[in-house]
């Protein structure tokens, strides 16, 4: 699919589901038994729209993100689901098929880019080595002149100077590489970009650049945007929706305006509270217990065991507004209220 | 009476020495602070990366001299006292690193990183008074001693590893709590009980804290005072409340605008970028506020 077939097919496809993830699993094999670090987690999203996924360390949300790129490495191995990408079962097409769908169809902007690049290339090579190993000008090489307004073009939407084809990884700080990363990610237009922990390791005030070019380019593109974080701030600020993790389920899904207002999960009610803001100085507890371990986790409520509790019948979805979905466990649904 | 830990004018250059061709670079710029003896409170010192602020804490810990002015221990300058008076400083002054993983030896038990300040600074007569010591503090930092002594570090978990730091930080009786970035390696729902913990410390044990960070809202959560640190230089300090309500410095100000705040009706980042870095670049230091 050309470049300008695909711009089009994408407006078209306005308001259209742009990700669904069907009962998602991914396990791995280890010799005291399997982990489920993703544990059936369903969630759709349309094309344009931001989602965010939180969690904390150990809730499976980037062994997730990389579930969604097929990415997952051995002992880990995607056991089950869907991930429905324009039409298609991702988890269906097989390695070479999949190869050409990442960058074209779902691309990474990877957690910590600074060791994502490659040390001993240009990064005018790096940014036409995904366009050319997908082929998308066909056999023939890019002239010089071609390469060079690609090029320029690709680092200028990500707010670099031209200058920067020209350099290495190491001659660029931290922000510039992470932006080197935003752009080879969309440097095909992708219809799913899955950042995972884009800018973590960033000061704050080259954070919100970051995040703002990111988001610029995403609207352009149209495509959606899956955001893997644990900062609750970023989230609030940048996403459309949250699904929150625990345990390597999700137990709350929702639009972050109503999530944010009224968390009806008591672990998203704690995760909200458990941070530090400007305006209030008494709300800041942390949360009790220590996270779930995903050994031989029970069918039950995983949160139930974190406060000392136990139920192990399987726990409903239940919709509480719009768009706005809960594992409800009886037990625990007024903890920390 | 002199103050427990004061740095005057301190600063700190790197490189640009007499045969080198790299340029100087002023890592700590003419700062100056003192933690008071009669009202010991919580200093947080923040900024970015390459502001400084690790620099500063490690010329106030001693582990770097300055390149002019002095940091004095008890109105003695640091570089000039005796043995002894080092070893006193060494148990009265207590860091805290941002890795709590690194600050162990993976092959011991966490009792090592307990019990052998205790034995080297002769603070229990009795291998009894010793246990007692170490379950206080372990406690006092809110972890149960049975479920942390006699295990591995790697089978704690980070908040856990953190506690035990800051539990043999205060085994020591110091006077000092310098912690460096304590919580960044932590999970955000786990930040609280570190904080709160060494804030107690504070307020029930009177030890004085610096705090070194680069998140601002943690640093108004739990202390009394506020360095701004830019590229080496103190932009503006004083009263946390005064600061971060009312910022006056430019940076001071992009800094509090570009924090992402958990409330998605709260507009993030208001400020015009390249007008405001402009401003950075002119403004003066704004110096302590009340």
């Amino acid at each position: 699919m050309t470049t300008t077939q695909k711009a089009s097919s994408t407006k078209s496809s306005a308001s259209k589901v742009g990700i669904e993830v069907k009962d998602l699993k991914v396990h791995y094999d280890t010799p005291d038994g399997v982990v489920k670090a993703v544990d059936g987690v369903s969630f759709s999203l349309r094309q344009g729209e931001r989602m965010a996924l939180v969690g904390e360390s150990g809730s499976g949300k980037s062994t997730l993100a990389m579930a969604l790129m097929r990415l997952t490495r051995a002992p880990g191995r995607i056991a089950g689901g869907q991930v429905i990408v324009g039409g298609q079962d991702m988890l269906d097409l097989d390695e070479e098929e999949m190869r050409l769908q990442r960058l074209n169809e779902v691309a990474l902007v990877p957690q910590g880019a600074m060791n994502s690049l490659n040390p001993v290339m240009k990064i005018k090579n790096q940014l036409l080595d995904g366009l050319y190993d997908h082929q998308i000008r066909g056999d023939e090489k890019m002239s010089k002149e071609q390469q060079i307004e690609v090029v320029e073009k690709l680092l200028v939407a990500v707010d670099l100077a031209p200058g920067v084809a020209e350099m290495y990884p190491h001659e660029l700080s931290g922000g510039m590489k992470q932006r080197v990363a935003i752009a080879i990610a969309t440097s095909m237009q992708p219809r799913i970009i899955v950042a995972d922990e884009p800018t973590s390791a960033l000061d704050v005030v080259v954070q919100r650049n970051v995040m703002q070019t990111l988001g610029r380019l995403q609207e352009g593109l149209h495509a959606s945007i899956i955001l893997i974080g644990h900062d609750m701030g970023l989230v609030a600020q940048f996403s459309d929706h949250v699904g929150v993790m625990y345990a390597g389920r999700l137990v709350e899904v929702g639009p972050v305006k109503t999530v944010f207002k009224s968390p009806k999960h008591p672990y998203t009610r704690l995760l909200i509270k458990s941070l530090p803001t400007l305006s209030n100085k008494k709300d800041f507890i942390g949360i009790p217990g220590l996270p779930a371990t995903l050994l031989n986790l029970p069918e039950g409520c995983a949160f139930c065991l974190r406060i000392g509790k136990e139920t192990l019948t399987k726990i409903p979805w239940v919709k509480v507004d719009k768009d706005h979905y809960i594992q409800e466990c009886k037990t625990c649904a007024s903890y920390g209220k | 009476m002199p103050a427990v830990l004061e740095a005057k004018n301190v600063t700190k250059i790197f490189g640009g020495g007499f045969l080198s061709r790299e340029e100087e670079n002023v890592a700590v710029n003419n700062i100056s602070m003192s933690l008071d003896q009669k009202n010991p409170k919580i200093i947080a010192v923040a900024g970015e990366s390459g502001s400084g602020k690790t620099t500063l804490a490690r010329l106030l810990l001693g582990i770097a001299s300055p390149s002019s002015g002095s940091v004095e221990y008890d109105g003695k300058d640091l570089t000039e006292i005796s043995r002894a008076e080092r070893r006193e400083f060494r148990r009265e002054v207590q860091p805290i690193f941002q890795d709590p993983y690194g600050s162990y030896n993976p092959f011991y038990k966490v009792d090592h990183v307990l019990f052998s300040p205790v034995n080297n600074f002769k603070m229990a007569e009795s291998r009894d008074e010793a246990v007692h010591m170490v379950n206080q503090a372990l406690e006092m930092v809110g972890l149960v001693p049975a479920e942390t002594l006699g295990r591995l570090p790697h089978q704690l978990s980070g908040g856990q590893r953190q506690r035990v730091m800051v539990a043999r930080a205060l085994l020591l009786k110091p006077r000092v709590i310098l912690a460096d970035e304590p919580v960044s390696a932590v999970d955000a729902s786990l930040r609280a009980t570190i904080l709160d913990a060494v804030s107690r410390l504070n307020k029930e044990l009177g030890i004085a804290v610096v705090y070194v960070t680069h998140d601002l809202t943690t640093a108004y959560q739990i202390s009394d005072e506020i360095m701004i640190l830019y590229k080496g230089n103190l932009v503006e300090a004083g009263n946390v409340e005064t600061v971060i309500k009312k910022p006056q410095h430019p940076y001071t100000q992009l800094l509090i605008d570009s924090i992402p705040e958990a409330d998605p009706n709260k507009k993030w980042g208001k400020l015009d970028m390249k007008k405001t870095q402009e401003k950075i670049l002119t403004a003066p230091s704004v110096g302590w506020r009340k």
